[in-house]
């Protein structure tokens, strides 16, 4: 070992603090960058000279600069991170639809019902008022509207999810597409096994593009030995070292309306995720507010049916010239249980009574509804020969299978009493609301234009009104086609459904919050930068390159004194 | 509050605090507005999901309220009504009190007429009065009018007849979520406005049809179990009826239904269902109710033990309805049942009238060759004195519906007495299978079953009302609707209705201040219908209002027949107890050559003398008696009466003696006013009495009216305590706890200054300071 040997070693020396320090000031740098992994430099020993029997160290060697990571964190808190964005999304279409609904406000959907009903009791208090009636029809218009309303702005909102679905392709492409580039940039700047050092920056931007498709669709990433990753979402790759799959958007029907869906575009499959904002956004769409709906869709068809059933059974203060059926029949020669109609009519009777107004003579007919399974069964056409056989009454079946009633002169009237069949609110005929779901439930126009025919008597024409008493009870009323179940204990299902899985998704959201925090503490305790460790070290390897300049100077006098002799 | 999040323990990043201290700092800040929202709202949540359990207890405590709401509304409008009614009764009251005292003032042999004409005027004026209470109208309502409460209720003719166009029913409105209470009287409660009913003393009973509603069987009792068990040698099928509205219904159901190996053939007689086996004669059946069920015994056809004969089914009396026809009434139609093999071929042939006259008619289906294209050549005759109907067939070829077609044109013509229709029970199809034809000189049925008496609808009632007679026919009346329809469109001031057991028609008069009797036309149509007024079961104490028959000892009066030969016939009426049985003492007398009956048109008692003699039939009565008087035999003021001799037995028709009223206070004004006029004591007391019983009756109504106030008034009380309690548990739920809220705040508050203080101090350390 000569002296410039040590001094080689005293300038290695030197070069390994200048990069050493340059690390830190990477780090220093970087402190309050987002994503950015704390680098360290690997020194090492250099190796052994053999000088005779000595064996001489060769000063330092700059081993790698490598970033301070933990995989097996990374690839749990992308879990995390998925698993927290499905449940944000599901929790912020709840919290929107809670408002949406607005119990609790003095504007909400009950209220509203409430209204309805205690109308009903003022057609009690005061029958004779035509007026009270109107009020009645118009509450009716009111609570339908809120339903129609709340209908509407909850389809809104899914509209809108799905308008996010479907940008969701472009995102995933547009990330998928990052980090193939990445993929092939790092595998080139770290030549695969050649270099130990880490790719600085561009592992970082990787990693903040897996965390934000991680944000969107649950993934699996398997690094390879070239550097590169492979991404795999449910089954499939979406990147695999240096190449990527591309995803579309697929639709289907609905409802009315048209669904996006993720599908991988070469095999053409959809993409089924589990966590990650899609996964919420699908959820939200289809389970939240698409089962919201189905559920109001019942509520409302039920209360129309079913009030209708009551309502069908009674008389205003006079009766009707003509009539036409709301809904048709899309089989008129089926049975009735069986010809498509939107509500199913049961075996049973109805009177139809035909009356002259100058006389106030009355003429009152059964009508069988015959559909007992056995033999002849009665469909709409049959239905409408009974009632054509009524003398003073026409009935035909018109175009869309719809039933038309008229009386045969000005002077007669009809109305329609004792109806256990249901077939009556099954056509919709003599029927308060119309419609049969919450987007077209109104009030039917017959006792809109006018009111006087609002059905509160049972035993006639302005007789009594003791069917006013049964439809202002209707909201206690047990509903035999709904297990017993009352209109109030119906909407009660309806809102605390909502609320209940609400209170669920906000409490899995918070747990998803808490976890995603906890690990994220636990990648900034491994990879985040902490200053005063970075002035410790600097201050180490500053020390470091004084003392080997100045065993340079040393070197240098000793080479002095030997120049000298 | 928030989550806790583990600190890591292995080292500390920069980024790490900045990152968890901006994170507190925002935790501190969303904890605080929570808090000052809850202050700001005055509510613990703002949504429900904040907490479910609470939020829905407080949905259901909101409605509860607004519903509570709408009750004390109810409440209060009930209230206004029944107040005003309250005071319109006070009136009445007044008034009556008023007459009452005038009309005492002047009952006795003191009263000149002009002072009992003074009386009279009072009376008149205080019908006025009580025509105008009656008539009272408050806020758009009749307050007397029942439930037709946009109807003026009381009429004046101008004289002394008094209308009622009201009904009998009163208003309800909601005193609570599942309670009733009325908020009116109607007129006949107060003021007595509908007489009593002349009752339908005649079980019409309707016979049941393949169309008849279970719910109508039993008097109207219904069915109400939901099962049977039919059970054939060892087998048992359980028979859902739940969805069954008519008895047809059942009838299929128990056909479709059989148990196994079995087939069952299901018969609807005018009485009830008959269940037998087919071709199998030595099959057992019973029926069973399943479980604790009652639906078996109910359609009367419940056998325990097994048994190889038919099961016939109990009468199943339903009830009279509207739409019920009149051909299915007081008795049964001759029918036959044609069975052929296989399904939609079954034919019943029936009577159109009801009566034993349609039954023996014997059914032939012959092949003579004559038919050569099924569906259109086939006839039908009827033979009268064979009484055989011949329907002429082609076998194998013409069709069930074919065969009804046949017989009903030739019915439609005249020709045949019996109409045909596919058995319901085996259309399928509307009839179109073929039908099975007997063997050359046997006949395919023979009709049966006929019975009673049809109904004359074309006679007719004779109704006395309101000073006119009518006589009203019911000639195109087809269902049990037109008669009461033609009754009350008749303008004679009756109410017809559908009694309440549903077994006949009431008759009622409208009109107060007048007398009502309903009489035959010449007929039998108000014995059938039993709508007489006056019958032999009418009781001689209730003749002329309630004053009876006078009768003196010994004979009361002679009745002299025409036969110069025979002697006097002496009639004793004392003893004897109703119509009845007087008929059957004048009857008892000389059966020969007098007879006593009902009259044939109109009412009262007739004599018929029988005798053929050449002198008038006279009738005079004995010494001092009244009795011929008011049996209605002899005209007031009348010494005797006599009938000249015509061609045939000559006829004495008495009056009739029994009219009925409405029982009110209208009539007890009108008739103690023409009492008065008239100085009639017996009717001024009568009316008197009237009136007292009217006006005792009213003071219940008024004692109602008022327990009824009291009533709602404490309703009120409970529901103002309800509310109250109602509000503290929604407030327990809803509202914000304001002290532990501003504790929470000013606590989160602190907190947040702490943090804020410690993140300064943080940020401020570093090792840098020391280079």
């Amino acid at each position: 070992m000569s002296l410039y040997g040590s001094i080689r070693l005293a300038a290695n020396t030197l070069r390994a603090d200048q990069i050493a320090l340059q690390v830190v000031g990477q780090n220093i740098a970087n402190a309050n960058t987002p994503g950015y992994i704390r680098e360290e430099v690997l020194l090492t020993p250099a190796a052994a000279q053999r000088k005779g029997k000595l064996l001489l160290g060769l000063g330092v060697n700059v081993e790698a600069v490598v970033q301070k990571i933990d995989h097996f964190l990374e690839e749990r808190l992308r879990g995390a991170v998925s698993e927290r964005m499905g449940a944000e999304t599901e929790e912020s279409t709840y919290m929107q639809l809670e408002s949406v609904i607005g119990e609790l406000s003095d504007t909400d959907l009950s209220t509203a019902m409430s209204a309805f009903f205690n109308s009903m009791n003022e057609v009690l208090n005061q029958p004779e008022s035509v007026s009270v009636r109107n009020l009645a029809v118009l509450q009716g218009v009111t609570l339908s509207a809120d339903i129609n309303r709340l209908g509407d702005r909850v389809l809104q909102m899914r509209t809108d999810l799905n308008r996010r679905v479907s940008n969701m392709a472009d995102d995933i492409n547009r990330l998928t597409e990052e980090i193939r580039v990445l993929n092939i940039r790092i595998a080139n700047t770290e030549g695969g096994d050649v270099s130990a050092s880490d790719a600085v920056g561009l592992r970082d931007q990787r990693l903040v593009a897996l965390e934000r498709l991680s944000e969107l669709v649950d993934i699996r990433v398997q690094e390879q030995p070239s550097g590169g990753v492979a991404v795999y979402a449910g089954g499939d790759f979406l990147v695999f070292e240096g190449t990527s799959r591309q995803v579309e958007i697929g639709t289907e029907g609905e409802d009315g309306l048209s669904l996006s869906y993720v599908k991988l575009s070469d095999i053409d499959a959809r993409l089924n995720p589990a966590g990650g904002e899609l996964a919420g956004l699908m959820a939200a769409r289809d389970e939240i507010l698409g089962g919201f709906l189905d559920r109001l869709d019942d509520f409302a068809g039920n209360l129309a049916f079913e009030f209708n059933k009551v309502y069908s059974q009674g008389q205003g203060l006079h009766g009707y010239r003509q009539l036409t059926s709301e809904f048709g029949a899309s089989d008129t020669a089926a049975a009735l249980s069986d010809a498509g109609l939107v509500f199913t009519p049961t075996n049973g009777s109805f009177q139809v009574i035909v009356r002259n107004k100058q006389t106030d003579q009355t003429k009152t007919t059964d009508i069988t509804v015959d559909l007992n399974g056995i033999g002849d069964e009665t469909s709409l056409e049959d239905l409408t020969a009974a009632l054509d056989a009524v003398e003073g009454l026409s009935a035909e079946v018109t175009l869309g299978g719809k039933l038309a009633l008229a009386s045969d002169s000005v002077d007669q009237e009809f109305i329609f009493s004792g109806d256990t069949s249901g077939v009556l609110a099954a056509l919709g005929l003599n029927t308060f609301f119309s419609g049969s779901s919450a987007r077209d439930i109104g009030v039917n126009q017959v006792v809109r234009d006018d009111p006087a025919t609002f059905a509160a008597s049972r035993g006639g024409l302005g007789v009594d009104t003791d069917n006013a008493v049964e439809l202002a009870a209707f909201l206690d009323r047990p509903i035999a086609s709904r297990n017993n179940a009352s209109l109030t204990v119906l909407y009660d299902r309806l809102t605390s459904e909502t609320t209940q899985a609400s209170a669920i998704t906000q409490a899995a959201a918070e747990g998803a919050r808490t976890f995603e925090t906890t690990l994220r503490g636990q990648k900034l305790a491994t990879s985040g930068v902490s200053l005063d460790e970075e002035a410790v070290r600097m201050m180490a390897f500053q020390r470091s390159f004084q003392a080997s300049a100045r065993y340079i100077t040393t070197l240098s006098e000793l080479l002095g004194m030997l120049v000298q002799l | 509050m928030g989550s806790i999040i583990g600190i890591p323990t292995t080292r500390v990043s920069d980024l790490f605090v900045r990152q968890r201290l901006t994170s507190q700092v925002q935790r501190d800040q969303l904890e605080l507005f929570q808090a000052q929202l809850q202050l700001s709202t005055g509510h613990r949540f703002q949504v429900p999901s904040e907490d479910a359990d609470a939020a829905s207890r407080v949905i259901a405590l909101q409605r509860l309220l607004e519903r509570k709401g709408q009750i004390k509304t109810n409440l209060h409008t009930g209230q206004t009504y029944l107040t005003a009614t309250d005071t319109a009764l006070s009136s009445v009251s007044g008034i009556l009190t008023e007459v009452r005292a005038a009309a005492l003032g002047v009952i006795g042999n003191t009263s000149s007429s002009q002072e009992r004409d003074a009386a009279a005027q009072q009376v008149q004026r205080a019908i006025e009065q009580l025509l105008d209470a009656g008539n009272r109208n408050f806020r758009g309502r009749y307050l007397f009018a029942g439930s037709t409460t946009s109807v003026r209720p009381f009429e004046s003719d101008g004289g002394n007849i008094v209308r009622y166009n009201g009904n009998e029913s009163r208003l309800a409105s909601y005193s609570d979520l599942n309670a009733l209470f009325d908020t009116s009287f109607n007129g006949q409660e107060v003021f007595g406005a509908i007489s009593e009913s002349v009752q339908g003393n005649m079980d019409l009973d309707p016979v049941v049809t393949y169309q008849t509603r279970l719910a109508d069987l039993r008097g109207g009792s219904g069915i109400s179990g939901d099962s049977i068990a039919v059970v054939s040698d060892g087998n048992e099928s359980i028979i859902d009826l739940s969805r069954a509205e008519t008895l047809g219904d059942v009838a299929a159901l128990i056909r479709a239904n059989p148990p196994a190996g079995k087939q069952i053939d299901v018969e609807i007689t005018h009485q009830g269902l008959v269940i037998d086996l087919v071709d199998d004669p030595t099959g057992t059946l019973a029926i069973r109710e399943v479980g604790r069920g009652t639906a078996a015994e109910e359609l009367g056809i419940l056998t325990e033990a097994a048994t190889v004969d038919p099961i016939v089914g109990d009468d199943l009396d339903p009830i009279v309805r509207t739409t019920t026809r009149i051909k299915d009434l007081l008795g049964t139609r001759a029918y036959a049942r044609l069975q052929s093999d296989g399904a939609d071929n079954d034919l019943i042939f029936e009577a159109d009238e009801v009566g034993p006259a349609g039954n023996g008619i014997r059914i032939a289906l012959v092949d003579d060759g004559s038919v050569l294209t099924a569906g259109t050549d086939e006839t039908a005759t009827y033979d009268s004195v064979t009484q055989t109907l011949t329907i002429t067939v082609k076998t194998g070829y013409t069709a069930a519906v074919d065969v009804a077609d046949a017989v009903n044109t030739a019915f439609d013509a005249g020709t045949v007495p019996l109409r045909a229709y596919i058995d319901p029970l085996d259309n399928e199809r509307g009839g179109l299978s073929a039908v099975d034809v007997p063997p050359l000189g046997t006949f395919a049925g023979e009709t049966d079953h006929g019975g009673g008496i049809p109904l004359d609808l074309d006679s007719g009632l004779q109704i006395t009302n309101g000073g006119t007679t009518q006589t009203v026919r019911f000639t195109d009346a087809e269902t049990v609707e037109d008669l009461v329809n033609t009754l009350n469109m008749a303008d004679v001031g009756v109410l017809a209705e559908i009694n309440a057991e549903g077994t006949g028609i009431n008759i009622r008069t409208r009109l107060s201040g007048t007398d009502f009797m309903i009489g035959e036309n010449g007929g039998t149509t108000a014995a059938q219908l039993g709508l007489r007024s006056f019958t032999a079961q009418t009781r001689l104490e209730d003749l002329n209002h309630g004053q009876g028959v006078g009768t003196e000892e010994g004979a009361d009066f002679t009745i002299t027949l025409s036969d110069p030969a025979l002697p006097p016939i002496e009639i004793d009426v004392s003893g004897i107890e109703t119509i009845g049985e007087l008929l059957a003492e004048i009857n008892s007398k000389d059966p020969a050559n007098l007879r006593a009956q009902l009259a044939s048109h109109g009412n009262g008692v007739e004599l018929v003398d029988l005798s053929g003699g050449p002198d008038p039939m006279v009738l005079e009565p004995v010494g001092f008696s009244t009795a011929a008087y008011s049996l209605g035999l002899i005209p007031e003021g009348d010494a005797s009466r006599s009938v000249a001799p015509g061609g045939g037995p000559l006829v004495m028709t008495g009056t009739d003696v029994n009219p009925l009223e409405a029982e009110g206070v209208f009539t007890a004004l009108v008739r103690l006013k023409t009492a008065l006029q008239s100085n009639d004591m017996a009717e001024t007391e009568r009316a008197m009495a009237m009136l007292d019983g009217q006006t005792t009756s009213l003071s219940f109504v008024r004692a109602e009216l008022g327990s009824r106030l009291q009533t709602l008034d404490s309703i009120g009380h409970r529901l103002e305590a309800e509310d109250i309690d109602l509000q503290a548990a929604l407030s327990e739920d809803f509202d914000a706890d304001l002290a532990e809220v501003i504790s929470n705040f000013t606590a989160r508050q602190i907190a947040y200054e702490a943090s804020l203080q410690s993140t300064a101090k943080i940020f401020g350390m570093t090792l840098l300071n020391y280079l």
